[in-house]
C-alpha cells in the first residue's frame, strides 16, 4: 500500500505539472486539426496499416480479431530491452519473468514454463521450438531496434497460421532497409553486469534493397552474481525488384548462446544451453501471389545441472508456404495457400531416437462485403499432422460499422495445438536413490483443441480517444497434462489428455491523447479458468470450484508518454498482476501447492535527443520501486528448480543514427 | 554482493566518451551568412535543410549556415537570430516563413517547404513552392491511367482556388473535374458518398478543412469498399491504401532553394528571382490496391514509378 500511495502521488504531480512539449500523434476532429495543424502537416501523415489478423492490410479498427499493434516508437520510449517486457503492457497477454533469460508469455491464461499455446511469427517465420513447442525468447534472432512494430492477435486463429495459434499470434515486423536508412548504433550499459550493443545498417541501389544486423548482448541473473550467458545475434535481408510487379528476396541470420539457462522445469531441473540457432529464407512476390521457404536449424549442447550430465541435439526444420490472394466479383476477397513443413531431430537425451514429421495443410478466407456496414470473413485450414491426423481449424468474424470508427466484432472459432515432439517421443530415466524416475512421451496423444467466442468494440472518440473492449467465452479439449504413476521402485510420468475447461474473461483498453505532449493510456485484463470436471492429477488448485488459478485472474496496465519539445521525452508504466497458485510435482510423484503474491512493476524512462534526432541518450529503470516478487514459484521440494527473485534493473543507453 | 545504485553511473564515462566521437556543430561566433529556420524536427524538413547544405557545399564557397528549429520561446530565438545577423533567411516550413517574414521582414528569405508561400505577401522574398502544379499532377494521372475519364474532388473554400486550377488543368488534358465543396471534414462521407457514381479517381487536396487523419483513413476504406481508386497527398498514403501518390522530392527542393540562396548571396534581389515548383516529383503505387480495384496500368509508365508497394 506504501508503494501504490507513492505512486498516485508520483501521478498527480506528473500531470499536474506545466510543462510544454510536442507530441508526434495525429489531431483526432477537424476541429482540432485547423487549430495548429496545418496543410502541410497533412503531407506529412502516417496513416497506420495492420497485416495479421486477415493476412491483408487494413486499418486496425477494421482488423476481425482482437488485435493490439505496438509501434517501433512505443518500443523505443518503452526503454524495454526485451519483447515480454514490452508485451507485459498489453492487455490480455501474461508474462512470466523466472530468471534473466527465462520469460514466458501467454495470452488469455495457461502461462507457464515452456508454454506452448502461443505462435510468434517474424516476417511471417515462425519461430516457436518444434520439439517443445515453445518460444525461447532470450535467443529471439532480431535486435530490439530492428523492429518496426508488434501486432499481438488475442484471439485463436488456426484457420490461417495453423497449429501453435491456439491462444493467439504475435507477429513481429521488423525494419525494411528504407526504414533503417543508413546506420544506427545503440549502446546500453546498466546495473547486473548488463551490456548490449546493436549496429544496423540499411541501404537501397538501384532494385537492390539490403539490410544489416548485429547484436551483443550480457547480463547477470536476477538474485545471483552469476552470468545469466552471453548472446550475439547477426542478421542479413536483400531484396530484389525484377519489376514494380515482382521482387525476390533473401535473408538470413544467426543466433550463438552461451552459458544459458534458458529454463527450468521439474522434471529436468536446471539446464544450461551452449549452441546456434540458424535460419534461411527465400520470399518470392508476383502480384497477389506469395512463396516463401525458410530452413531453420538448432544446435546446442545441454549441460543438466541435477544429473551432471551432457548432451546435444540438432533440430532442423524446412517450411514451405505459398499463399495468393485475389477478388472475386465484387464482394468477395478471397486468401488461398497451402503449407508444407518438415521435421527432423537427432536422438538426444530427451528423446529415444532420432525422428523426422511431415506437416500439410491447405487454408482459404473469405471477406465478403455485405452492404456498406457489414463485412463477414470466413474461412478454415485443414491440418495434417503424421501422429494426430487431420485437424480443421474453422473462423468466421462478423463486423458490423454503424457509423464512422466505431465498429463491432462478433467472432466464433476452432482451433488445435498439435503434440511436440517432446510430448510425443520424450524418453528419460533418473536415478535418484533408491527411486528410478522414467518419463515417457505419448504417441496416441490427440490434440489440444480450444472453442473461442468473442465479442468486441473498437472506437476512435473525440479527442484523440480510442476505446477497445473484448469478451470471450472459451472450451478447451484434451489439455495435455503430466500424469504420474507409482509402482515402486519406478515413479512413471508421461503425457495424457486431461480434463476439459471452460475460460472467461475479457479486456478494456482506454488510450487518450491528453495533450500535444501527453499521452495516457490504462488497460484491465479479466480471465477465469475452471475445469470441467475433478482434475485427477490436482492441477485444480481451488478443489471445491475447480477453478485454476496458474495464471492471474486480474490484471491492471497505466502508463504516461510525455515529449517536450526540447527534446526530453519521458515514460512511466505500471503493471499490477494478480496472484496466482500452482500445483507442482517433485520425482517422487509428491505434490505441494505454491503461492506467488501478487506484485507490482513501474518502469520509467527519461530520454533526451540531441544533434537534431541523431542522437539519444537515455536512462531506464526496470521495477523502479525494486518491489522484489517471484513471478513463478520458488522451488521447494526442488531446491534447484528454483525461479528468481525479480529485482530493479537499470539502463544508460545512447542511440545515434548517421 | 550487492551492487550500488551508482554502479550503472560508472559506466557513463564510457557512454559519454562515445557521446564525443560524434562532431558537435561549432558555436557561431560574429556573422552567420545563411540562418535556416525549421518549422519542426521531422524528416521532410531535415531533408530539405540537408539538401540546402549539399548545394552550398558543392558551390566551393565559404558559406557559413545556421540552423534552429521553431520550438521554445520565439523571443529567444528572434535574439539569436539576431546576434547572428544574417544574410539571408531561410525558412522550411509555414511557420518558419511566419516568423520570418514578421520577425525579419528586411532581411532577403527564401521560402521552401510551403504549399501557398505566396500567401505571406512578403516583399522581399521568393519560394520554392511544394505544391505539385495541377498540370503535372494530372498529366502523370493521365500517363499512368489512360482510362480515366473523370476526376472527382471534395474541397472547401480555403481550396477553392485549387479546385478552380486543376479543373483548368484538367480541361486542357481531356479531363473532366467534378467537384463538391463542403463546410468542414464532418460532410466528407456524405460528399463522397455523392460524388463517386461520377468519377473514374478520387483527387485529394492538402485541406485541413476537408482531411484529417480519422477522416483520411474513413476515406481510404471506403474507396476500397466501392472500389474507387485515390490519388493521395503523400507517399504514406500509398501506403495505406492509395492507389498512387505524388510528392514533392524534399531534398531536392532544398537544392532549388540553395541555387536561390546563392544567387541572392550575390547580390540579387529575391523579388528578382522567379519562385519556383518542385523540379523533381515523386510517384508511389500500390499494386495491390490497383489488383483489388482490377485497374490496369500503363506499364512503361509504371517503370518510370519513384516507390511500389505490393
Amino acid at each position: 500500500m506504501k508503494k501504490i500511495s507513492f505512486l498516485v502521488i508520483l501521478i498527480a504531480i506528473i500531470s499536474g505539472y506545466p510543462l510544454s512539449g510536442l507530441q508526434a500523434e495525429e489531431p483526432v476532429t477537424g476541429e482540432a486539426a485547423t487549430a495548429g495543424f496545418s496543410a502541410e502537416d497533412l503531407l506529412f501523415l502516417e496513416v497506420p496499416v495492420v497485416v495479421s489478423a486477415a493476412r491483408k492490410e487494413q486499418p486496425v479498427t477494421e482488423a476481425p480479431a482482437a488485435v493490439t499493434v505496438i509501434s517501433a516508437e512505443e518500443i523505443r520510449q518503452s526503454g524495454a530491452r526485451t519483447i515480454p517486457d514490452v508485451l507485459q503492457f498489453v492487455s490480455g497477454v501474461d508474462v512470466m519473468t523466472i530468471s534473466a533469460r527465462d520469460q514466458q508469455v501467454g495470452i488469455r491464461g495457461f502461462n507457464r514454463p515452456l508454454n506452448n499455446k502461443l505462435l510468434v511469427l517474424i516476417d511471417g517465420r515462425s519461430v516457436y521450438s518444434d520439439i517443445f513447442g515453445n518460444v525461447n525468447w532470450s535467443t529471439f534472432p532480431v535486435p530490439m531496434e530492428e523492429i518496426a512494430r508488434v501486432e499481438v492477435i488475442k484471439s485463436p486463429i488456426s484457420s490461417l497460421y495453423g497449429a501453435n495459434a491456439y491462444s493467439g499470434v504475435i507477429n513481429i515486423i521488423t525494419k525494411t532497409p528504407k526504414e533503417i536508412d543508413g546506420t544506427r548504433v545503440n549502446l546500453s550499459a546498466g546495473s547486473r553486469e548488463t551490456y548490449v550493443g546493436s549496429l544496423l545498417y540499411g541501404g537501397e541501389g538501384g532494385r537492390l534493397s539490403y539490410k544489416l544486423s548485429a547484436e551483443f548482448d550480457r547480463t547477470d541473473e536476477w538474485d545471483r552474481d552469476e552470468g545469466a550467458g552471453d548472446i550475439a545475434r547477426g542478421n542479413f535481408a536483400l531484396t530484389y525488384d525484377i519489376d514494380p510487379d515482382q521482387s525476390v528476396a533473401l535473408s538470413g541470420g544467426r543466433v550463438h548462446f552461451d552459458d544459458l539457462d534458458t529454463f527450468t522445469h521439474e522434471l529436468f531441473g536446471t539446464v544450461r544451453q551452449k549452441g546456434n540457432l540458424d535460419y534461411l529464407q527465400g520470399d518470392y512476390r508476383h502480384g497477389g501471389f506469395k512463396l516463401r521457404v525458410f530452413r531453420k536449424a538448432e544446435e546446442a549442447d545441454h549441460r543438466f545441472i541435477r544429473r551432471g550430465t551432457a548432451d546435444g541435439w540438432q533440430v532442423e526444420t524446412i517450411d514451405t508456404e505459398a499463399q495468393y490472394a485475389f477478388d472475386l466479383g465484387e464482394r468477395h476477397s478471397l486468401v488461398a495457400g497451402l503449407n508444407y513443413r518438415h521435421i527432423s531431430v537427432d536422438d538426444n537425451i530427451f528423446i529415444d531416437r532420432s525422428h523426422s514429421q511431415n506437416l500439410y495443410a491447405l487454408f482459404l478466407e473469405d471477406e465478403i462485403r455485405l452492404g456498406k456496414k457489414w463485412r463477414l470473413i470466413a474461412g478454415g485450414r485443414y491440418d495434417h499432422h503424421p501422429l494426430v491426423k487431420g485437424n480443421f481449424s474453422p473462423r468466421a468474424t462478423l463486423l458490423y460499422t454503424p457509423v464512422e470508427n466505431h465498429t463491432f466484432r462478433l467472432s466464433a472459432s476452432r482451433a488445435y495445438r498439435n503434440p511436440s515432439l517432446l510430448e510425443s517421443y520424450l524418453e528419460i530415466t533418473d536415478v535418484v536413490g533408491p527411486i528410478t524416475s522414467i518419463s515417457a512421451g505419448n504417441r496416441d496423444l490427440d490434440p489440444e483443441g480450444i472453442t473461442s467466442y468473442e465479442i468486441g468494440y473498437q472506437a476512435a472518440l473525440a479527442k484523440r480517444t480510442t476505446l477497445g473492449v473484448n469478451l470471450f467465452y472459451n472450451e478447451y479439449s484434451d489439455l495435455v497434462i503430466g500424469s504420474t504413476t507409482i509402482a515402486p521402485p519406478n515413479v512413471i510420468t508421461t503425457f495424457v489428455n486431461g480434463p476439459d475447461a471452460w475460460g472467461i474473461g475479457g479486456e478494456l483498453d482506454l488510450n487518450v491523447g491528453v495533450t500535444d505532449w501527453l499521452s495516457l493510456f490504462a488497460n484491465y485484463s479479466y480471465q477465469r479458468i475452471t475445469d470441467e470436471e475433478d482434475n485427477p492429477i490436482t492441477l485444480t488448485v481451488d478443489e471445491k470450484n475447480r477453478v485454476r488459478h496458474e495464471t492471474p485472474q486480474h490484471k491492471f496496465n497505466v502508463g504516461a508518454r510525455l515529449r517536450f519539445d526540447n527534446g526530453l521525452t519521458a515514460n512511466l508504466l505500471l503493471h499490477w498482476a494478480d496472484r496466482t497458485e500452482w500445483v507442482i510435482p517433485d520425482l517422487s510423484g509428491n505434490e505441494y501447492r505454491a503461492e506467488v503474491d501478487p506484485y507490482t512493476i513501474v518502469n520509467g524512462r527519461v530520454g533526451y535527443s540531441f544533434l537534431k534526432d541523431r542522437a539519444e541518450v537515455s536512462l531506464y529503470i526496470y521495477n523502479l520501486f525494486k518491489d522484489r516478487h517471484f513471478e513463478y514459484p520458488p522451488g521447494i521440494n526442488l531446491p534447484d528448480v528454483s525461479s528468481d527473485p525479480v529485482g530493479r534493473k537499470i539502463l544508460l543507453n545512447l542511440n545515434c543514427r548517421f | 554482493m550487492k551492487k550500488s545504485l551508482t554502479e550503472p553511473m560508472r559506466k557513463l564515462p564510457i557512454i559519454l566518451f562515445i557521446c564525443l566521437l560524434f562532431p558537435a556543430r561549432p558555436a557561431a561566433a560574429g556573422q552567420v551568412d545563411v540562418s535556416v529556420l525549421l518549422s519542426a524536427e521531422i524528416a521532410p524538413y531535415r531533408q530539405a535543410s540537408e539538401g540546402f547544405r549539399e548545394t552550398v557545399e558543392q558551390s566551393g564557397r565559404t558559406i557559413r549556415v545556421e540552423e534552429h528549429f521553431l520550438k521554445g520561446n520565439r523571443e529567444s530565438l528572434q535574439q539569436r537570430i539576431d546576434r547572428e545577423k544574417p544574410r539571408l533567411l531561410l525558412a522550411l516550413g509555414p511557420e518558419a516563413a511566419q516568423f520570418a517574414h514578421a520577425s525579419l521582414p528586411d532581411t532577403p528569405l527564401v521560402v521552401s517547404m510551403m504549399l501557398r508561400p505566396q500567401s505571406l505577401e512578403a516583399r522581399n522574398a521568393t519560394w520554392v513552392c511544394l505544391e505539385i502544379p495541377a498540370r503535372a499532377r494530372l498529366g502523370k494521372i493521365r500517363q499512368l491511367l489512360p482510362g480515366v475519364r473523370t476526376i472527382g474532388m471534395v474541397f472547401s473554400a480555403d481550396s477553392a482556388a485549387l479546385y478552380r486550377e486543376i479543373v483548368q488543368a484538367g480541361g486542357s488534358l481531356g479531363l473532366r473535374v467534378v467537384g463538391l465543396q463542403i463546410e468542414s471534414g464532418k460532410d466528407l462521407p456524405e460528399a463522397f458518398a455523392g460524388i463517386a457514381p461520377q468519377i473514374d479517381l478520387f483527387l485529394m487536396v492538402p485541406d485541413t478543412k476537408v482531411f484529417f487523419p480519422q477522416s483520411i483513413q474513413y476515406l481510404l476504406v471506403e474507396a476500397l469498399k466501392n472500389r474507387m481508386p485515390v490519388v493521395g497527398l503523400a507517399t504514406s498514403y500509398t501506403r495505406a491504401g492509395a492507389l498512387l501518390s505524388f510528392e514533392a522530392d524534399y531534398r531536392n527542393i532544398g537544392r532549388q532553394a540553395g541555387e536561390m540562396a546563392l544567387r541572392i548571396l550575390d547580390g540579387v534581389k529575391p523579388a528578382s528571382i522567379k519562385p519556383a515548383d518542385p523540379r523533381e516529383i515523386r510517384t508511389s503505387l500500390n499494386l495491390v490496391v490497383a489488383e483489388r480495384l482490377g485497374i490496369r496500368l500503363n506499364e512503361e509508365a509504371v517503370l518510370e514509378v519513384s516507390e511500389v508497394f505490393r
